[in-house]
């Protein structure tokens, strides 16, 4: 267990956040988890969640529903507070959320050519979160790296970290001949920047 | 209007609402669809990642969703090629396309499968993916290959029988062509065939005649072929052949038959025999007209020859006589001794002369017989006495054993018969040495009705390579020439001919240094002209 323990002030806090998010970010959350901590390793998320007053039950989480942005990052810190996960580690969790994304999987039409996916991009975002706005300033196969920003969404930290992960999946469904990809958060809101900014590599 | 906005507002919350809750309810269809579907199913995105698989799917590679979400789809098959050529070209059909594939579980086995995809589009006709069915045909595909084995099987089986059945055939029609070639080789033989051959089946119907029996009979085998020996007789050209033969076509040996003035024949039977089935009856006709042209004219020269010898012989022996009886003046007793060698020395002549005038009598069938009612017995001791001297000159005992029934008198010619057991009696004389013995025996066998004559010795016996021959003219044996006794072989010929001229028969049995013994048989006629038909 993590020594930094979220309190209910810090909760409160959070679920003020403003916007919301589907439900399928708790589902892959909670898919992340019970395959890397074992099934019983949800109950214990829960059972925190439940301590903190904002109890979770990621069975009945429904993949399209929305739900408070807050929320889902509460949820993201408890996994990560009693897991005691690292950046990697959350990286890992954002990286293999579009493999259990329901959501995901009905947005593949969007990805028949990574021009269209790269176009497509922001309508995606919209799908997800009813507040921010993602755009594809630019990408290079012969240099291969995509360039994505997120404008307007100042949450958490922790989600920047996600993110990485996260859109780093979304290219390797694109490129199937690739191999070593890497991303970076060349910008971000909390240091300053107008914008988050990723640049996703590969080779 | 304030409240008609807000009424406005709430329908479409509660449309939203109801939206939502229709899609959850659909969520929770998929999800439970999924499930609970046995086929395993995958949704793969145009670069071709898969991005959604089913449980089914889960159980059947091995993979959980989260192994396999993301990775090119050709991990799960070993013919990656095949497999992402397959999908390029479903995207060009419209309706779900089969192939079977090897899909390569997690664990790295190898499991058949028969894959079937549908393309999916949006609602726009653009093409967004596929869905892959996966379907287990390990199964299957082992009873097609069990199947596919046994008909392979049953291939290799019906091609070796096929094979068997063609060698039996090549080694049938080797055969028939062997059989052929024998049946023509001996077509041939008997075609070229010197001697006349006549064949007759089980029915004693007339299956073959040579061209040389058509010559020698003068007749023509398509008329003749399939006749019985009854239907043959009444071919004028074959009727004393047939008399010969008989109905039954009888096992004759070197018989005689002369066809014509300048054609004699020598016939012979005898059964064909395989194992133990009979396919009927051979005739083999020999020309021996050459043969008995020249027998008649070298017993012609005998006759004359022996005529010839025996007048100055004759004269020599008067001479003599004359001489040894004091007719012409008396002679000292070393003229005596000479005189007397000279007088045995032209008995021998005589006799030799005498016996082969009889030689060619009998081979003239000139030698005349005379037939009168005898006994038997008589005969016998009569060359017996007339051996009496000589037996005890060479201290030979004889013994003639008599029989306690009495020997029916028969019909024969006195002399000839004197000649016949004077052959024997005088070989046994000759050829046992002193102290041997000489039984003779008469018999009457009341079954066949004959008399049996037997004369025993324990003599020097013929050896075995000779016995053949015992029979002919001149024989005479090598053990009896080294012992340089007398004799001109003509006696068993003689004797042999008598007795069969008499309608009896004459063997031997004989073991050399240890005797031997010749028997004959006489029939007892019982009618005088039955005896007379012999003749």
């Amino acid at each position: 267990m993590a020594n930094n323990k979220l309190t209910k002030e810090d909760v409160e806090k959070l679920l003020a956040t403003p916007g919301k998010v589907r439900g399928v970010v708790f589902q892959t959350d909670a898919e992340y988890i019970r395959n890397k901590k074992g099934k019983e390793s949800v109950a214990a998320i829960e059972k925190e969640l439940e301590r903190l007053g904002c109890p979770i039950d990621y069975k009945s989480i429904k993949a399209i529903s929305w739900y408070p942005l807050g929320l889902r990052v509460v949820s993201l810190l408890v996994i990560k507070n009693i897991f005691n996960l690292q950046d990697q580690d959350i990286e890992e969790m954002g990286n293999l959320a579009p493999k259990y994304s329901l959501i995901v999987k009905l947005l593949m039409k969007y990805f028949l050519t990574i021009e269209m996916t790269y176009k497509e991009s922001p309508k995606y975002w919209e799908k997800h979160y009813t507040v921010g706005k993602l755009e594809t300033p630019g990408y290079s196969l012969e240099k291969k790296y995509f360039i994505v920003r997120i404008r307007d969404f100042k949450v958490h930290p922790v989600l920047c970290v996600y993110f990485r992960g996260y859109f780093k999946r979304i290219s390797q469904f694109l490129l199937k001949d690739a191999k070593n990809f890497k991303t970076q958060e060349t910008k971000c809101q909390f240091s300053g920047d107008p914008y988050h900014e990723i640049v996703i590599t590969w080779e | 209007m304030i409240e008609k906005k807000q009424n406005g507002e709430k329908s479409v919350i509660e449309e939203l609402k109801r939206a939502k809750e229709d899609l959850e309810d659909l969520e929770t269809y998929i999800e439970e669809f999924s499930y609970f579907l046995p086929l395993a199913i995958c949704a793969v995105n145009p670069p071709k990642f898969v991005i959604d698989v089913n449980q089914a799917f889960q159980k059947l590679t091995g993979y959980k969703a989260s192994e396999i979400i993301g990775e090119p789809l050709d991990l799960i098959f070993s013919e990656k090629k095949e497999a992402n050529l397959f999908l390029d070209q479903s995207q060009k059909q419209t309706a779900p396309r089969v192939k079977d594939l090897i899909l390569v579980s997690r664990n790295k086995r190898k499991i058949p499968v028969s894959v079937s995809v549908s393309i999916r589009k949006d609602n726009k006709g653009n093409f967004i993916g596929y869905f892959l069915a996966l379907n287990d045909i390990s199964e299957t595909k082992k009873a097609r290959e069990k199947l596919e084995e046994r008909v392979e099987e049953r291939t290799r089986e019906l091609e070796d029988s096929r094979k068997a059945l063609m060698n039996m055939l090549e080694d049938v029609e080797d055969a028939r062509k062997k059989s052929e070639e024998e049946k023509d080789k001996t077509l041939s033989i008997i075609t070229n065939f010197s001697d006349g051959l006549l064949v007759f089946d089980k029915e004693n119907r007339l299956s073959l005649i040579n061209p040389q029996a058509e010559s020698f009979f003068n007749v023509q085998s398509g008329d003749l072929i399939g006749k019985s020996v009854f239907e043959l007789a009444g071919e004028s050209n074959l009727s004393l052949l047939v008399n010969l033969l008989g109905k039954d076509i009888k096992g004759i040996f070197r018989k005689e038959l002369k066809i014509r003035e300048n054609l004699v024949l020598e016939i012979s039977s005898a059964p064909m025999v395989i194992g133990e089935g009979e396919l009927g009856v051979l005739v083999i006709f020999h020309d021996i007209t050459r043969e008995k042209l020249i027998e008649r004219v070298k017993t012609e020269f005998v006759s004359l020859a022996a005529h010839q010898l025996r007048t100055p012989l004759a004269a020599i022996k008067w001479t003599l006589k004359m001489l040894l009886d004091g007719d012409l003046g008396g002679i000292t007793p070393e003229q005596r001794e000479f005189i007397e060698k000279t007088y045995k020395s032209n008995e021998r002549m005589i006799s030799l002369i005498n016996d082969l005038l009889d030689v060619t009598r009998i081979e003239e069938g000139r030698y005349l017989y005379k037939p009168v009612l005898s006994n038997f017995e008589n005969v016998v001791h009569f060359v017996i006495n007339s051996h009496k001297d000589n037996i005890e000159r060479r201290k030979i005992k004889l013994e003639f054993k008599k029989l306690k029934t009495k020997i029916p008198k028969i019909i024969i010619d006195v002399e000839k018969m004197r000649v016949a057991v004077d052959n024997v009696l005088d070989n046994a004389i000759k050829y046992t040495p002193p102290g041997g013995k000489i039984t003779v025996t008469l018999d009457y066998l009341k079954k066949t009705k004959e008399i049996e004559f037997k004369i025993q010795d324990t003599g020097v016996g013929i050896p075995v390579d000779q016995k053949e021959r015992v029979f002919s003219k001149f024989f005479r044996g090598a053990n009896v020439i080294r012992m340089d006794t007398e004799g001109s072989g003509l006696g068993i010929f003689i004797t042999k001919n008598i007795i069969e001229a008499h309608g009896g028969k004459i063997w031997f049995e004989s073991e050399e240094n240890k005797g031997a013994t010749f028997f004959f048989t006489l029939p007892v006629k019982e009618e005088f002209t039955e005896f007379l038909k012999e003749f």
